[in-house]
This record gives structure tokens, C-alpha cells and sequence, in this order.
């Protein structure tokens, strides 16, 4: 039998997207302002969705079964 | 939200996305080799900055109006219309058509090394990389073709701020991250195709608006040659446009823009008759002194005659948001390893065009659809995508 996971808020379910899209703008902006350690910190900033990325893939080929909003397996 | 707003809303990213998919797919594939323009450039053999050592163009080297002599007569004649200086090596640019408002066809660029005044040969439109630019500019059809992908780009931007909103009925029972890699081949493509997307959307964002604003670059440039130009030089408001033979020297009004100027560095002078510049002024755009600003121009406006400085003033808001939209849209700043990370969001776009074209193309295999917080439940575990 299958439990239904809870559902979560929308502030929830956005937080990590949003908090990815301002690094990333500010990472852009950061590399507009100067070279250096500035190109360094957008290069990563920039970076950080493709890591993301990578490591959702990575997990989701170790772990397939594991996709519920509180991170606890279903029963 | 209702049902029949989460239906309003896939239909909004459905038909946004379908509607400019194919032409951002292009979009995307020619931006691609577009980033490293500088390296191809190089690698190709044309003169770069890093060929040429020497104090920057900008700066210091030949009089002007020598180098622009030698251009005209590369040319077998002509009227100058630009100089483009370089910030980091004596590398200058001098731009010679047949008349002071010639079109961009009839335009041919000669390099010089303003050092030792030796010619570095004529910058040729030829080869892969001005086809791909073109492309993506414009897809060889004009100002209407470039107006037409600028509406794609306010698609794109459409489809990726509804893809925001069905975002959370998909994801309310999901976490963050997930891919069901076992699921049916369209649940794998709708799990890759929501993380992909929501992750770049902050790049994807960037690129698609700055990429509206140059499409529609060329309107706010006629709008400040109509406008602000005309005000700076509204004491000599139809003034007759200046004959070639006539014009003074560049070098004369340089050292007058400079002086109301001083820390300044020039980027480019526009000629009197072109799209840069009043009928009879040198227009000597310069750029701010911190790497923020020298996207930031502020135009001179000097008598090509007399060589006295007419006006000077910032370009305004508008003009300066299409300056700084073009590195931020082409990602060629930042050195090579954020040119590398640019390409790779690039292809992780591409990713959510192809994975949202392939959704809609097996759009007969069921995936349960997110309904309202009273909808049906899901009873099986690789369909729990929605319903909330």
C-alpha cells in the first residue's frame, strides 16, 4: 500500500530554485565588475546549477526509489 | 491553485514553448560557438589582441588621422564612417564606405597596429562564424527577422516564468531534485526536463531578456540619434551635413574630448552621417574607467570642422541597459572558464527545449496531470507526480 508523501508549500518548493537563480544573476553580475577573484567567484556562482544538476543524476542512479518531499522511503 | 488555473497555465507554457522552441533551439546551437569567438578568432589565425604586444590603441600610438589616411587608400578611396580602439593592444579598427551613410554591406574594416602603423589586414566577413552570428541575429532576413526573434525571446521568457507556476503543482509531493530514472521514458523526460529547467532558470532568464533588448537594440539607437543627439546639438539645429573633403582633424578633436574628459578611455568614434553621429560631428564615445562602466558610454560631440567640443552626456538608461545587455547575453567576459560554464548552461537549455519538445511529441502516454488540492489521488508510485 502507498502513503502519500505530504505536501508541500510553494515557498518550499521554490526556495532552492530561487536561492540558485540569485547566485547565479549575482555570480553574472559579479564577472561584469572586474577580473580576478571576480571571475573566479562568477565562474563558480555560474557553475552552481550545473552541480546541481550532476548531482541530482548522480543520486538518482544510485538511489532510484527516493523522490519523496521529506526524503523518508515509501511504504 | 484551481484546476483550472494549473490548466491555464500548462496551456500558456505549452504554446509559449512550442511556438519559439525551434527557433531557440537555433538560438542556442549557433550561441554556442559564438561564446568562444576569441579562441576560433585565434585559433583561425586572424589578429587578435594577444598577436599584437604594445600600449592599447585607446591610449597612445600614431596620429589618428594617419591611420585613417591608410585605411581610405586601402580602400581605393571612400569616406571614413568608424574607429574601433582597443583597451588592451595597439590594435585599431578603421571602418571606410563609399558614402557618409553607407549600408552595412557596402562597409569594409581595415586593422592597423597603431604602434608602427602597419597595416594588420582587412577584417573579412567570411568563414563559419559570421554565417552563425548572422543567424542568430537576424536568420539572414533583416531588421524584421531580428525583430521577429526578439518576439521569440519574449516567448521563451513567457514559457519560462509559467513554467515557474506548473512548477509547483508537479513538484508538491516531489523533492527537489528528483528523477524518476525508472519511471516510463516520458515521466524520466518530464522529471529531466522540470530540474533542468528550474535550475537554469536564472541563466535562462538573463539571456532570453538581454537577448529581447538587442533584438530591439537598433530602434533605441535611432531613438537616441532623434533624440538626446538632436538635443546636444540643438544650437546648430539644421546645420547642412558636412563634406567629406571638409572634415578637420580627428586627432584635433580627440585632444578637445579629452580634455573635458580626463581619465576617459575612448572605444569608438562615430563619423558625421552615420547612425553614431550627427550630420556634421565627430561623435567620440567614451567608456567608464571600472570594468562595470566601460560597458557604460559617454559620447562627445565635437565639430569636425572646427574641432570644438559641441556637448557631452551619458547615454541614457535605456541605451546603457543595451550596452550592458551584450556581454550578458553573448557570455564572452569573464575569462574561459566562465565561457566553458556559459556553454554548458547553453546545453543544459537545449536540454529543456528537446526534453519539453519530446513531453509534447509522446503527449499519448499518460502522466497524471496536477490537478486542485480535491483532485484524484495517485496509486502507484512512478505516477506520483502531481495531483495535489
Amino acid at each position: 500500500m502507498s502513503q502519500r508523501p505530504p505536501a508541500q508549500r510553494a515557498s518550499a518548493i521554490l526556495a532552492v530554485p530561487l536561492a540558485l537563480a540569485a547566485l547565479t544573476l549575482a555570480g553574472l553580475v559579479i564577472g561584469l565588475t572586474g577580473d580576478g577573484w571576480r571571475n573566479l567567484a562568477a565562474c563558480l556562482l555560474a557553475g552552481l546549477p550545473l552541480f546541481v544538476l550532476v548531482r541530482a543524476w548522480a543520486g538518482a542512479k544510485r538511489s532510484p526509489p527516493s523522490q519523496t518531499a521529506t526524503g523518508k522511503p515509501k511504504t | 491553485m484551481s484546476a483550472r488555473a494549473v490548466r491555464a497555465w500548462m496551456a500558456v507554457h505549452k504554446w509559449t514553448g512550442l511556438l519559439s522552441t525551434l527557433f531557440l533551439l537555433m538560438l542556442c546551437l549557433t550561441g554556442l560557438p559564438l561564446v568562444f569567438h576569441d579562441e576560433i578568432d585565434a585559433l583561425s589565425g586572424e589578429t587578435t589582441e594577444q598577436s599584437m604586444p604594445g600600449p592599447a590603441s585607446a591610449q597612445a600610438g600614431l596620429p589618428l588621422d594617419s591611420i585613417v589616411a591608410g585605411a581610405v587608400r586601402q580602400n581605393g578611396g571612400g569616406v571614413p564612417l568608424f574607429i574601433g580602439f582597443s583597451q588592451e593592444s595597439p590594435l585599431i579598427t578603421v571602418t571606410v564606405g563609399p558614402t557618409a551613410h553607407a549600408a552595412e554591406a557596402d562597409m569594409r574594416l581595415f586593422s592597423f597596429n597603431r604602434q608602427t602603423g602597419e597595416s594588420a589586414g582587412e577584417v573579412l566577413e567570411e568563414g563559419l562564424m559570421p554565417i552563425l552570428l548572422q543567424l542568430h541575429i537576424d536568420m539572414f532576413l533583416g531588421p524584421w527577422g531580428m525583430y521577429f526573434l526578439g518576439a521569440m525571446g519574449v516567448l521563451f521568457t513567457v514559457a519560462i516564468v509559467s513554467g515557474v507556476v506548473v512548477y509547483l503543482p508537479f513538484m508538491r509531493h516531489l523533492r527537489f531534485g528528483t528523477l524518476r530514472l525508472a519511471g516510463s521514458p516520458r515521466l524520466r523526460w518530464l522529471d529531466w526536463h522540470n530540474l533542468a529547467g528550474v535550475v537554469t532558470l536564472g541563466w535562462a532568464l538573463v539571456v532570453g531578456l538581454t537577448g529581447v533588448i538587442n533584438a530591439y537594440g537598433d530602434p533605441l539607437t535611432n531613438h537616441w540619434r532623434e533624440g538626446e543627439l538632436a538635443r546636444m546639438v540643438a544650437g546648430q539645429a539644421g546645420a547642412a551635413a558636412l563634406d567629406p573633403a571638409r572634415y578637420g582633424s580627428i586627432d584635433a578633436a580627440m585632444a578637445a574630448a579629452k580634455a573635458a574628459a580626463p581619465g576617459l578611455s575612448p572605444q569608438f568614434i562615430g563619423f558625421p552621417g552615420g547612425a553614431w553621429s550627427s550630420p556634421r560631428h565627430y561623435a567620440i564615445f567614451f567608456q567608464g574607467d571600472t570594468p562595470l562602466t566601460s560597458h557604460v558610454l559617454t559620447p562627445a560631440l565635437v565639430d569636425a570642422e572646427t574641432a570644438e567640443l559641441t556637448d557631452m552626456r551619458r547615454m541614457p538608461a535605456l541605451n546603457q541597459a543595451l550596452m550592458l545587455s551584450k556581454p550578458l547575453h553573448f557570455g564572452d567576459y569573464g575569462g574561459l572558464p566562465l565561457k566553458i560554464v556559459w556553454a554548458l548552461l547553453d546545453i543544459a537549455t537545449i536540454w529543456v527545449l528537446a526534453s519539453g519538445l519530446l513531453i509534447w511529441w509522446q503527449r499519448r502516454s499518460p502522466i497524471p496531470r496536477p490537478g486542485p488540492r480535491s483532485g484524484p489521488r495517485p496509486r502507484h508510485r512512478n505516477t506520483t507526480a502531481p495531483a495535489a
